[in-house]
Parts: C-alpha cells; sequence; structure tokens
C-alpha cells in the first residue's frame, strides 16, 4: 500500500514511471485513469511538475495529459518525458524518511532495485490536496 | 573533560564534527534528488533497508553543493535524537581526542554553525555543530 491507495495486486505494485532526469518519479497506476498523447498545447492544462509541485519539468518530448487522482476526485496535468511502467514488490518500496519535521510530504515512497535508490512515487493524497487548493480538480 | 571530534574535508577545507553523532562512514554511495526538497536536505538514499535524508552539509556551510551525479567518495550517518542523515563528505580522518582547553573560543573562522576551533595540522578547523544545522532545518520546516 502506498499512500492508502489500493493499487497493489497479489504483492505487486504498478508505477506509472515518468523519467524526469536525473530523477524518475512515478505515480501508482491505478490513480492514473488516462493517459493520452497531447497534441495540442493546452494552455488551461497544469504541468504536473510544474511550479505548483514546486519542480520544473526537463523540456522533452513527448507531451501527454494525465488524468490522476482517487474515488471521485480526478484533475488533468500534462506531462513531459519518456513514460513506462514497472511492477514492484513491497519489498522494493521503502517508506520515505523524515527526520523531526524534514521530510517529503509530496512523495509516500522510493523504489529501490537491487540496493539503489531509482524513483520517488507521489503520495496521491498530498499532490491531491494541493490540485484541490488550486482548484483543480473535478469530479469522476 | 575530554571530547572526541572527526576530521570532515568538504572540498578543500577541513572541519571538525563530533565524533559520538556518527556511526558509520560508507564509501561511495548512490543517493536520488527529490523534486521541490529544500536544497540543504535534497534527496534521500538507502542504508540498513531503509531510506534516509541526504544533508547537503557543504551547501549549508556555504562551501558549494553535493550532486546524484557526482557522488562523493565518503557518506557519513549521523544519528540525530529526530533521526538518521546521511552526510556525504570528500574525506575523513581518524577521531581525535580533545580536552576542553584544546577547543577554543571562535577566533579565526568565519564558518557558519561553528561552536569553536583547534588546531590542525595545517590550519585551524572549525568546530560545526551539525545538531544545528539539524534543528534549524526543523523551525524552517524544511521541505515544500
Amino acid at each position: 500500500m502506498i499512500g492508502g491507495a489500493s493499487y497493489s495486486n497479489l504483492g505487486q505494485t504498478s508505477l506509472l514511471l515518468l523519467d524526469t532526469s536525473p530523477t524518475i518519479v512515478a505515480l501508482p497506476a491505478s490513480n492514473v485513469r488516462e493517459l493520452t498523447r497531447l497534441s495540442d498545447w493546452n494552455e488551461t492544462i497544469p504541468d504536473l511538475l510544474s511550479a505548483e509541485l514546486l519542480f520544473q519539468f526537463a523540456a522533452q518530448t513527448p507531451e501527454w495529459v494525465m488524468r490522476i487522482g482517487s474515488g471521485d476526485t480526478w484533475f488533468d496535468a500534462r506531462v513531459r518525458g519518456r513514460v513506462s511502467i514497472g511492477h514492484y514488490s513491497d519489498a522494493d518500496l521503502f517508506p520515505m524518511p523524515h527526520v523531526g519535521e524534514i521530510g517529503f510530504p509530496l512523495f509516500s515512497n522510493l523504489v529501490v532495485v537491487g540496493g539503489v535508490p531509482s524513483a520517488v512515487v507521489f503520495d496521491i493524497a498530498a499532490i491531491l490536496r494541493v490540485q484541490q487548493e488550486m482548484g483543480h480538480c473535478h469530479g469522476d | 573533560m575530554k571530547r572526541s571530534v572527526i576530521p570532515i574535508r568538504l572540498g578543500s577545507s577541513w572541519i571538525v564534527v563530533h565524533a559520538g553523532m556518527i556511526c558509520e562512514f560508507l564509501s561511495e554511495t548512490l543517493w536520488l534528488s527529490v523534486p521541490g526538497s529544500t536544497p540543504v536536505v535534497p534527496g534521500v538514499m538507502t542504508w540498513r533497508g531503509r531510506a534516509i535524508p541526504v544533508l547537503d552539509l557543504p551547501r549549508a556551510l556555504n562551501l558549494g553543493s553535493i550532486s546524484p551525479m557526482d557522488p562523493a567518495p565518503r557518506v557519513a550517518i549521523v544519528e540525530h535524537s529526530m533521526g538518521t542523515i546521511a552526510v556525504p563528505v570528500d574525506g575523513a580522518r581518524e577521531v581525535m581526542t580533545l580536552s576542553d582547553e584544546e577547543v577554543r573560543p571562535i577566533h579565526v573562522s568565519t564558518m557558519p554553525y561553528s561552536s569553536g576551533e583547534i588546531d590542525g595540522p595545517d590550519a585551524v578547523l572549525p568546530v560545526v555543530e551539525i545538531d544545528q544545522i539539524l534543528r534549524d532545518l526543523t523551525k524552517m520546516g524544511s521541505v515544500a
């Protein structure tokens, strides 16, 4: 289980991986409803990792629109970069750390492959809160 | 009263930190930057089967910064009352045991977070309080 979302199947977790060099960020696959190729730039759709989430995606192609959310709360985000899917066991996913108040509140887990950290997984509840505050969310 | 310190190299600068906080040194270890994190705690690495934050000590001390693309030769694992944190460094020497008289008030050093200074083999070395850096980060709320 990551961030309270149920997207594990028989102990395996599927993650959508976005290569945002130098770091790969990931989303639980079950929290991504649609992945659509964006042919026309649409300024009304916010970047997933833009200023709202304090990270600027490297300018890469192709561009996609993802519908991200949980239950009846969803938002659309555009992403750039290579998109792939990875399947991981619970042992590959470490909870994100904190030291006192020092932490990484937008991310729930670290993906570790062969002992090496390889990706950070978005906390869906946290990014939904951010998007809701910005008025980007809509019903299912 | 005696106290133990460890000399640590950050780039071309040597500092000393309290030995009691450091539980282990790792050799070159990969870490991952985390989008949106504070510059002083820019990422995470794994240690003993769990993830721990990475402290950019050079940045906290105005001595440059670390990068996941250029792993440091050593990583100090710091145990603190608030938790465990990884501190990439460029080098370290053996523990030094000092008397109170050997740790003087700050006179030469201008490094932030210094509580005193000692005579090193070639220069005066600041005694840096990692504890104070972590407490300041906590006060600031640290990350986005």
